[in-house]
């Protein structure tokens, strides 16, 4: 058990070596990319189209912040099979481990990326409450549940199907316009809410919002309580998945 | 009292290449409607094996005869279609020259990464971490990023990180392909080393001397069965027979190769006289010739003769063949013999490579391929 931890964490280590390139600088980018598409988005969406909407910076901030946790890390889990192909025809090593490992670094960059968040919200001298805290954390939690299930599933079924990140990147470009991260659900028709509800980001998306900057947010358990087991069966049928490609795909690496 | 490592039963690995391989989501679209026809592989067909632990293997083959489809299953990386495989140890493999590295890491990131894949605790690591480099001979390159590292230089830290794991089993597929003649020589005895030690190596080379010298049991595949699994010696008499192409539907095996001091069991010096001895197995032809040679621990032919043009007539019911040499100039180092045998429309019915080894000892300080026996005459 020891040894599975020294491993998950060399391999996380690795991770930022490669990624970073060992630089600080490289590190400062990282955190610097949802900034500037913040600093874009909020330009061009409270400046030039002048959406009346209180807090919109900070809602948008948060969301960005959320979205790229989201994006980067589904991305990274994809990839993260293929990026070792190297070691893993080479020494045999539980599938799951890389891919943990793989998630572990996007969710340091998010941490990290929460306190630029808090830095912004002393500036807008917004202060949540500890309850705004507790669900933060879950909802963030369950993004996390997303990418770990994704990318245990998706994988090895890139190393099958190498079109699978072309795909993974259109879906990304056209969840990030269908959930309320640039508009609040408001300003969408109510027929076409379905269309939004689809992605999972956006039920995470609309709480956390809703939980911080709607003041009487009255919090209700049932469609809670639906959205969790769905992402409960959908993180389950993911291992079913992870289960019957990880044992065969090797061969195709 | 021999101790089973490995137990591995009726396994075998069915490969299909199809004749247009699906990589993609959109090609497997596509591809819905049509038959997907391929080409099936027997990579190893309904083997059986048990290694003991102590043991070091020595696998032969011609390519595609199943040996590194066997490492990859016993590494864990492939999983037999069907038959079980137990094993009662760590392995450390070293497959397809390499432990896997990322090219964009260097030398001490890779070594740390690979450690810790196989096995080797953090403080294990930095205390070998020198001794990994040094046995690579890599001091210098320590902090360089192993992509613009040579092929040699990779393979060298490959083998260094995979010997220097604690493991009970090692599988090493083709080391002996890489590095120069005194790197072969420092992995293969450092392998023999371990098996001293009682580990168990599986070696899978197509250097047969060096199989001939070190292991302790040979197995030969082809078309992914095992077709011999004995002595070295034997096994490579058999291989040597199966892979050149013999016309005699004859089955002849040189057996009981014994190469020793003419007249005693004393240890072999420069100037001695040896005799070779051997025995014939099988369906022996009325009429048969010998070839002898004498090679050197490289594979060189340093001698060779024949009963054909020594116009020596032999008889093909002996027990016993003996070739004796008389005062051998050989120098102090390690030595082979190959006997093969012809019928009477010169076809080679049977050879035996790297017989012996014999060695010749201690080493004088003379200079030369050879070492004759002298006398100064100038005093």
């Amino acid at each position: 058990m020891t040894q599975t931890g020294a491993l998950i964490k060399q391999l996380v280590k690795t991770d930022f070596k490669l990624r970073y390139n060992s630089s600080v600088l490289g590190y400062a980018w990282s955190l610097l990319k949802p900034l500037l598409i913040f600093t874009i988005l909020n330009f061009v969406f409270s400046k030039i189209f002048g959406v009346e909407n209180p807090n919109y910076s900070l809602r948008l901030l948060t969301s960005i912040i959320l979205w790229t946790f989201f994006s980067e890390g589904t991305t990274t889990g994809l990839h993260s099979i293929m990026n070792k192909a190297g070691i893993l025809t080479k020494i045999k090593l539980p599938l799951w481990i890389v891919v943990f490992s793989s998630t572990i670094h996007i969710v340091i960059t998010f941490v990290l990326n929460l306190i630029i968040l808090g830095l912004f919200f002393v500036l807008y001298s917004f202060v949540p409450t500890l309850e705004d805290f507790l669900f933060f954390t879950i909802y963030s939690f369950c993004i996390y549940i997303i990418i770990l299930g994704f990318s245990l599933a998706a994988a090895p079924l890139y190393v099958k199907y190498r079109d699978l990140h072309q795909i993974w990147e259109v879906l990304l470009l056209g969840g990030f316009y269908a959930a309320p991260i640039i508009y609040p659900m408001q300003l969408i028709p109510t027929e076409f809410h379905w269309l939004l509800q689809i992605n999972p980001m956006t039920f995470i998306l609309q709480h956390v919002q809703a939980v911080l900057f709607v003041d009487d947010f009255k919090f209700s358990i049932v469609p809670n309580f639906i959205y969790f087991g769905v992402l409960l069966l959908g993180f389950l049928t993911c291992i079913v998945i992870y289960r019957k490609y990880s044992q065969t795909i090797l061969e195709e690496l | 009292m021999t101790q089973k490592i490995i137990t591995v039963q009726n396994i075998s690995k069915k490969f299909k290449i199809p004749h247009t391989k699906i990589t993609s989501l959109r090609d497997e679209i596509f591809s819905l409607f049509s038959t997907k026809t391929y080409e099936e592989f027997h990579a190893l067909d309904d083997i059986s094996l048990e290694i003991n632990k102590g043991e070091f293997i020595g696998i032969v083959g011609k390519n595609g005869s199943g040996k590194s489809t066997l490492l990859k299953i016993l590494a864990g990386i492939y999983s037999p279609d069907s038959g079980k495989i137990s094993i009662n140890g760590s392995i450390s493999p070293f497959l397809e020259l390499g432990v896997g590295f990322n090219g964009d890491l260097t030398a001490r990131e890779n070594i740390f990464l690979n450690g810790t894949i196989l096995g080797i605790e953090e403080t294990e690591l930095k205390n070998k971490f020198d001794d990994i480099i040094s046995f690579a001979e890599l001091e210098k390159f320590v902090d360089t990023k192993v992509k613009t590292f040579s092929s040699g230089m990779y393979a060298r830290l490959a083998f260094s990180v995979a010997i220097h794991a604690d493991a009970d089993i090692y599988l090493m597929d083709e080391v002996l392909a890489v590095g120069d003649i005194s790197f072969q020589k420092r992995c293969i005895e450092t392998l023999h080393s371990y098996k001293n030690k009682g580990k168990t190596i599986i070696l899978v080379s197509h250097d047969l001397s060096q199989i001939k010298q070190h292991a302790s049991r040979a197995i030969l595949f082809e078309n992914g069965k095992i077709v011999a699994d004995d002595s070295p010696e034997r096994v490579l008499s058999t291989y040597v027979q199966h892979s050149q192409i013999f016309e005699s539907e004859h089955q002849l095996l040189i057996t009981n190769v014994a190469i020793h001091k003419k007249d005693s069991s004393d240890e072999l010096s420069t100037g001695d006289d040896i005799s070779i001895s051997w025995s014939l197995e099988g369906a022996i032809p009325h009429e048969i010739d010998f070839i002898i040679a004498i090679q050197d621990d490289n594979g060189a032919v340093l001698f060779a003769t024949n009963t054909i043009h020594d116009t020596v007539t032999a008889d093909p019911s002996l027990t016993t063949y003996t070739f004796d040499l008389k005062k051998v100039p050989l120098r102090g180092g390690i030595y082979f013999a190959e006997i093969s045998v012809i019928d009477k429309q010169f076809r080679k019915v049977a050879s035996i490579p790297y017989a012996g080894p014999f060695s010749i000892s201690p080493p004088r300080k003379t200079r030369g391929s050879v070492d004759i026996l002298y006398n100064w005459n100038v005093t």
